[in-house]
Parts: C-alpha cells; sequence; structure tokens
C-alpha cells in the first residue's frame, strides 16, 4: 500500500510478475517479426511494426480480461490479479505505439491534420460494411490511455473508487470497439477463415469467462464457500433478540438489533462468514479465540476482505493486501485506510451480528468466545440428534 | 484433484502456497504455448504483400518529354518495335507525401515563364514501381531542370472507344509500392488522403483469371476528377467512359453524364452496365 | 466487489455476449468478395492459332506462335509472378547480331508481340532488360 506517491513499490512476486510479461511479450515479438520476415520479405517495416504491435496488444487485453472472472472462480488465481495493473499499462503502451504508426503511416503527411482526417477521410458512418473502423480504434486507446493515466493508487484516492472503478470498467466498451475495428478493419482484407476464426475464439472466451463467473457467484442461496456472501432470506422474529450483553447500536435504536448469521464452527480459524444484512455488506472474522465484525469492502478497490485471511494480527484483502485491524477495522500505521465497524455477538454457538455500523475505524471490543458455552451447546446438539 | 482448502498467498509474502503456486504455474504455461501459436497463426495466414517497391534514398535522374495531359508524365522514349512502333514509357509524377505534383509544377511553370508541356525535361527522385508501372516521386521543384525543345514528340493517344471498368479506386503511389497493402478497408482512408492531396487515381482491374489492369481515372475532357472519386475510394465500383492509351498507361476518360457506381448498389443484374 | 458492481458486471456481459458475436457474424457477413471484371479487356494482340515452341523460366512462360498459311509469327509472354524492377523491356538476342526490341512489360497479363514473319531463330534469346539498372535480369533461350 502507498502512503505517499510512489510509482511503484516493488517486491519480488512483482518482479517476476513483469519479467515474465516482458518476457512473453519479447517471445510474441521474435517469433512475430522473424517469421513475417521469412514468410513474407516484400513487407514493409511499417506493416510489420503495425500488426506486431496490434495483434501483440489485442492478445494482451485477452489475456487481461480473463484474469478477472478466473479469480472469480477459482481463488488460486488472485497472484495474477495482485499486478494486472502492470499488464494493462504496459498492453496501453503497445497500443499506442500502434495508434500512432496507424496515424502516422495513412494520416499524416496530407492535405488535413491527422486526426481531423482520421475521422473525415472515410466518412461512411451510415454504412456497416464501410464504417470508419479506425474511429473505433482511436475510442478504444483513447480509454485505454485513461485507464492507464490513472492506474496508480493516487488516482483510486483522488477520484473516489466508485469513480475509479467506473471508468475502469470501461474496458469493456473498449473491448467491444476493438472487435469491430479488427473485424471491421484488417479483416475485410485478409478474409482467413483461421484469422476470423481465433479472433471468435478469443472473444467466445472472454465472454464465456464472464458469463460462467456471473452465473457461478451470481445469486443467493448457494452452498457456502468460505468467505462467499450469502444473502439473508426473511429473518423471522424468533430469530432477532437483543442480546443482553451487546447494547443496542447507537445509529438505530430502534431497528432490530442484531440478526442470526450461522453457527460459530462454521468459521475457520483466522478466516470469515460474509453476509449481506439491511444492505451491509459484513464480513464476520473468528481469531484467537474472539469473532469481530467489519465491512467487507477494502478500502482500496472494494475487494472482498471477507475472503481474505488475518496474517499477523490483521485482516488481509486477498486482491492487494491491504490490511486493517479487526476489532477498530483501522489500517496499522503508517496507513491511514478504515473500514466500517459492527457489534457481534454469541449465544448458545450462534453469531449474530448488528447491521447498524459503527463509523470508519471505530473500536469495537470482540467478542471472546465462552469455550464452556461453546461445548455445553454442542452437546445440547447431540442430544436433540439422538432423540 | 488435489484439495487446497485454506491456502491463501498474497503478492508481498515471500513465497506462495503449493496449491496457488501449481495454479499459476499451470496458468503461465498455457500462456507460454498460446503466445508463440497465436504469433505464428497470424503471421501464416495473412494473405501476403505485393513485390512493389519504393526505392526511398535511392536517386534515379531520368529525362524525357513531359506532359500534363491528363496526369503528369515523363514520357521515355525506349526504342522502336519490329514494326516501327516507338515504345514509350511514361513515368507517372508525384510529390513528397500525400501529395499531387500540379503545385509544384505550377511553382516551376511560373519561375520559368512558359509552360513544360512537350519539353524536354529532366528529373531526379525516388522510383516506385510494380506491375509495369512506374512512378517517380521528385522530392522539390530544383530536381526538376528544363533542358529544352523535345525533338522526338510521342504519339497521340491510342483510341479504344467506350467502355465500363468494374475496379477498386486507390491512389498509385501507394498501390505500386509506398504501402503494403496499398488497396483495401484499411488503405481506404490513405488513398483518400493521397487522392485529395492531388495524386491522380487509379482504378485497379481483375479478370477471372488474375490478370491486372490499371486505369488511371481523369474526366471526359482529361481534367483531374479527384473530387468526384473521393467517396468511391477503395469501394468496388463501375466506370463508363472513353478508353485510350497513353504510352504505357491506360486511361479512362469518365463519361460526365454516367454516375460512378458502388456495386454494393445491387448492379449484379446490369454488371458493367453504367447508368 | 460491491453487489452493484457484480450486478453491472453481470448486465454488461449479458448484453455483450447477446450483442458482439452477433455483431460478429454480421462483420463476416460484410467481407466483400473478390470481385473480377467480366468484361476485363486485354489490349494486346490476338493470339496467333499455333504454338511452335514453348520455354519458361522462373518468372516467365514463353510461346513462340504462328498462324500457319502467312507464317506471320509472334511472341507471348506469360508473367507466372510479378515484375519486380522499374522497367522490363523484352528483347530478341540472337548472336552477336544487333538486339530487337519486341515491347515492354506494361501490367500482369499475357503479353503479345510481334515477329519478323522469315526470322530464323536459332541461337537466339528471349531477354528481359532494365534499363534504370541496366541489367538483363532474366533471359530464355528460343
Amino acid at each position: 500500500m502507498s502512503v505517499n506517491y510512489a510509482p511503484i513499490l516493488w517486491n519480488r512476486q512483482k518482479k517476476i510478475y513483469d519479467r515474465v510479461m516482458l518476457a512473453l511479450m519479447a517471445a510474441y515479438l521474435i517469433v512475430f517479426i522473424c517469421l513475417q520476415v521469412i514468410a513474407f520479405p516484400a513487407i514493409t517495416i511499417e506493416t510489420l511494426i503495425i500488426r506486431a504491435t496490434g495483434t501483440l496488444a489485442f492478445l494482451m487485453l485477452h489475456i487481461i480480461l480473463c484474469i478477472g472472472p478466473l479469480a472469480r472462480i477459482d481463488k488460486r488465481f488472485l497472484p495474477l490479479l495482485y499486478n494486472r495493473r502492470h499488464l494493462g499499462v504496459t498492453m496501453c503502451c503497445v497500443a499506442l505505439i500502434h495508434g500512432v504508426f496507424n496515424i502516422v503511416q495513412f494520416h499524416a503527411l496530407g492535405n488535413t491534420d491527422p486526426i481531423v482526417s482520421l475521422f473525415t477521410a472515410n466518412k461512411n458512418y451510415q454504412s456497416f460494411a464501410r464504417f470508419p473502423f479506425e474511429v473505433l480504434g482511436f475510442f478504444s486507446l483513447i480509454i485505454l490511455l485513461l485507464m492507464a493515466s490513472t492506474s496508480h493508487d493516487f488516482w483510486l484516492k483522488n477520484l473516489s473508487p466508485k469513480v475509479w472503478k467506473t471508468l475502469h470498467m470501461m474496458v469493456y466498451f473498449a473491448y467491444a470497439m476493438l472487435v469491430g475495428h479488427v473485424m471491421l478493419g484488417v479483416i475485410q482484407l485478409e478474409k482467413s477463415p483461421v484469422l476470423i476464426a481465433v479472433t471468435g475464439i478469443g472473444m467466445m472466451t472472454v465472454i464465456g469467462l464472464h458469463v460462467w463467473t456471473a452465473i457461478k457467484t451470481g445469486k443467493t442461496g448457494k452452498a457456502d464457500e468460505i468467505g462467499k456472501t450469502r444473502q439473508l432470506g426473511t429473518v423471522r422474529i424468533s430469530d432477532i433478540i437483543a442480546s443482553p450483553v451487546s447494547p443496542v447500536s447507537p445509529a438505530s435504536p430502534t431497528s432490530p438489533a442484531f440478526y442470526r448469521v450461522c453457527r460459530v464452527d462454521e468459521i475457520p480459524e483466522n478466516r470469515a462468514k460474509t453476509v449481506m444484512i439491511n444492505g451491509q455488506n459484513i464480513a464476520i472474522f473468528k481469531y484467537n479465540n474472539k469473532l469481530s465484525a467489519i465491512n467487507n469492502l477494502c478500502r482500496h478497490q472494494n475487494g472482498p476482505l471477507g475472503e481474505g485471511k488475518i496474517i499477523d494480527g490483521c485482516i488481509t484483502c486477498p486482491w492487494h493486501g491491504y490490511q486493517y485491524l479487526p476489532h477498530t477495522g483501522q489500517s496499522p500505521p503508517p496507513f491511514t485506510e478504515k473500514v466500517e465497524t459492527y457489534d457481534v455477538d454469541l449465544i448458545d454457538g450462534w453469531v449474530y451480528v448488528n447491521p447498524n455500523p459503527y463509523p470508519e475505524g471505530t473500536e469495537r471490543p470482540p467478542r471472546v468466545i465462552n469455550s464452556i458455552v461453546t461445548r455445553l451447546t454442542a452437546i445440547a446438539d447431540a442430544y436433540e440428534r439422538v432423540s | 484433484m488435489r484439495e487446497y482448502p485454506d491456502e491463501f498467498y498474497i503478492g508481498w509474502q515471500s513465497e506462495a502456497a503449493d496449491g496457488i503456486a501449481e495454479r499459476v504455474r499451470q496458468f503461465i504455461f498455457a500462456v507460454c504455448l498460446i503466445v508463440p501459436v497465436i504469433g505464428v497463426v497470424v503471421v501464416l495466414n495473412q494473405g501476403g504483400f505485393s513485390e512493389s517497391a519504393f526505392e526511398y534514398g535511392k536517386v534515379t535522374v531520368i529525362e524525357g518529354v513531359f506532359t500534363n495531359t491528363p496526369a503528369p508524365f515523363l514520357q521515355i522514349l525506349r526504342g522502336k518495335d519490329v514494326q516501327g512502333q516507338a515504345i514509350y514509357q511514361n513515368i507517372l509524377l508525384v510529390a513528397p507525401g500525400k501529395h499531387g505534383i500540379q503545385e509544384m509544377l505550377k511553382e516551376l511553370e511560373t519561375a520559368l515563364g512558359h509552360a513544360l508541356e512537350a519539353r524536354m525535361v529532366k528529373m531526379k527522385g525516388f522510383l516506385i514501381y510494380h506491375n509495369g508501372k512506374t512512378l517517380m516521386e521528385v522530392e522539390e521543384m530544383m530536381d526538376i531542370m528544363d533542358t529544352g525543345v523535345a525533338i522526338e514528340v510521342p504519339p497521340l493517344p491510342t483510341q479504344y472507344g467506350q467502355g465500363s471498368v468494374i475496379g477498386e479506386i486507390t491512389d498509385p503511389k501507394c498501390l505500386f509500392g509506398v504501402m503494403k497493402p496499398g488497396y483495401g478497408k484499411p488503405h481506404r482512408s490513405c488513398a483518400a488522403r493521397c487522392i485529395a492531396g492531388g495524386i491522380p487515381p487509379v482504378l485497379k482491374t481483375l479478370s477471372a483469371d488474375g490478370d491486372v489492369q490499371y486505369y488511371l481515372l481523369a474526366g471526359e475532357q482529361g481534367e483531374m476528377i479527384n473530387d468526384e472519386v473521393l467517396p468511391y475510394v477503395g469501394d468496388q465500383v463501375a466506370v463508363c467512359g472513353n478508353i485510350r492509351k497513353v504510352g504505357d498507361w491506360m486511361i479512362l476518360y469518365k463519361d460526365s453524364e454516367k454516375e460512378m457506381m458502388l456495386l454494393s448498389d445491387g448492379l449484379a443484374e446490369g454488371l458493367g452496365m453504367c447508368r | 466487489m460491491t453487489p452493484a458492481l457484480r450486478k453491472y458486471h453481470m448486465t454488461i456481459w449479458f448484453a455483450l455476449a447477446l450483442i458482439l458475436p452477433s455483431f460478429f457474424v454480421a462483420t463476416i457477413i460484410a467481407i466483400p468478395k473478390p470481385q473480377s471484371d467480366p468484361q476485363f479487356r486485354s489490349f494486346q494482340s490476338e493470339a496467333l492459332s499455333t504454338v511452335l515452341f514453348t520455354a519458361h523460366s522462373d518468372q516467365f512462360i514463353i510461346k513462340l506462335r504462328t498462324d500457319g498459311p502467312a507464317q506471320a509469327k509472334q511472341i507471348e509472354v506469360i508473367l507466372i509472378k510479378s515484375v519486380s524492377v522499374p522497367e522490363a523491356l523484352v528483347y530478341l538476342s540472337c548472336g552477336q547480331s544487333e538486339k530487337i526490341l519486341l515491347g515492354k512489360l506494361s501490367s500482369k497479363e499475357t503479353h503479345r508481340f510481334p515477329l519478323d514473319t522469315l526470322k530464323s531463330f536459332d541461337n537466339c534469346e528471349i531477354e528481359f532488360f532494365d534499363p534504370f539498372n541496366n541489367i538483363v535480369f532474366d533471359k530464355i533461350s528460343l
């Protein structure tokens, strides 16, 4: 996490990530250029650069777009998400080279300003087949440049996570425009069924992964995994209880104080259970024979804190490693991020949480897990099952 | 499949847990396979590039009879064939970038005080050539020298009568050497830019057997029709007019009363017929 | 990832799942078909009826044609691939005699050049000459 504006805070994983990325990019360019020169020696250097950088950037974007849904489906892909922004910025640089070469090659040295020429050399905006595909590429590049230039946490903080995320979700729009740029551009000339098939497979892979992930992780009522948000259905009156040891939250004294969430032994050690109650996204952590509840959304990029783990006494976000103390919701000094905290209770082995949030960073004493109570509850449950 | 129920790793930790490391390695391995394969597949499935050439940086000096009708040519006499017919090579002249040479010529003629038409002219520049057609990019006015009156005058154009031609309009500078490819949708904007800049448009037409013919397009009286053809650049069109041969170039003098027609406008039945 | 964001993602990707494949298919349909001119004109002479002789190189096929009765002769030059020189003049070269200019290659099509009717073609070659680089870039023996 960056406290001040520092370009990149390097660590071993980031260095390995970037080295692998650069090595693969170099491998692609070497294979592409060497094979191109051998197979088609008549090609010009400008066309070679345009095609090498264009295809590389498009390929990189496909890989980048696959990382998000893969990490949702299988959290073992999360290390790929950790440094994804480096992939994105690098891809944008490659795309920029492609764009600049195209503008210079096809629009410069004429009787019109090159950027004006980009929009006016082909005016068939009313036609589908003859549509100026360059314009689609241009606007995609603008989106990618905006994203690359605001990829640093500095912008995340200053634009606010909501605005920042909205801007960065425009990558989907950029991707759609790039599919148009390729299919209405070079494919109209090259026409090879193999090239069309490769483009189609790439597109369906990205779409398929996102749709599959949406279906798999979307709705309520599914079997819980560690940290998966489970929305409570209609809460019965019998589930609502005001604990004699935990005060009603001062934020909303008239609403029901606590909601039953789960059995305490359903929460693994140093992990969390997440629930959505009355619009509050809450993660309840169990650690050192204690329970604490904080808001599930990391203040960095709204990562799911409930899918994280307690490391060295701190809740650690699985996306980028931002940390929070469980009983205060504060990041350990010198960091300043804070999340809301909630009251949590434990009665007869059941975990209850009060969904009325305390202001960010408010210390709330953790609920100690009383071992005698827990054992008695287990004996009572076992008796019930036998009888 | 191995289970890794409670593994957690974040980038600033020194080592990843086994299950996570294994999954990441699998991903990297897959990408290491896919990336070069994609590169090979993309390269090998391109349509290819012409053997056209642009001798940028290599200065060639030529001398011949200049004409600006219907396009700026330097006509070089190569000899006479067995029937005594003069064999001329017409080198189409263009300026640097996406510009025609008309501005440069006007400036020179003003400086000289007379037209260059039908005079012997020596010029130097960079050759552009492909499929029997040759152009020269003349860098500046100083590269053109009037060397006197032409002794041998090229013959009049050979008349071939009315005809209609179907093909793609593009600019000859890119088509014959400067860009690859110099035709088709990706090149369309560049061709439009070149034609808008004064480079004479060319109609490239194909036979079913793969033979290629190039027609330089001009107006009915030999005037420039660059603005008129701009909306049709890069498309398959049908053009009607009078066909003549000037040196080794076919010229199509477009009929002013007949519009160019896009083939996508449903010309299937009356293919080749102009309205 | 907030629930609202998850919902936006789902909406966007379900929309793209419908729009993008349809668009993709539409662009394939829009690919222009290769178009030849059914009235393609060649401005070369008509081929004479009888082929006396055929020879070839990597770039060209040469046919020596005659019309039989009048014994007019013709050299037909078929291009196997495009000419990649600034100028291609076609000469008939027979021993020490002066070379005869037959014509030039001016497009990618079959060219036909008339020959002297009574000419003997022993020890003759067809030479392809580039005057800009002053080289004979191909020759074929008759």
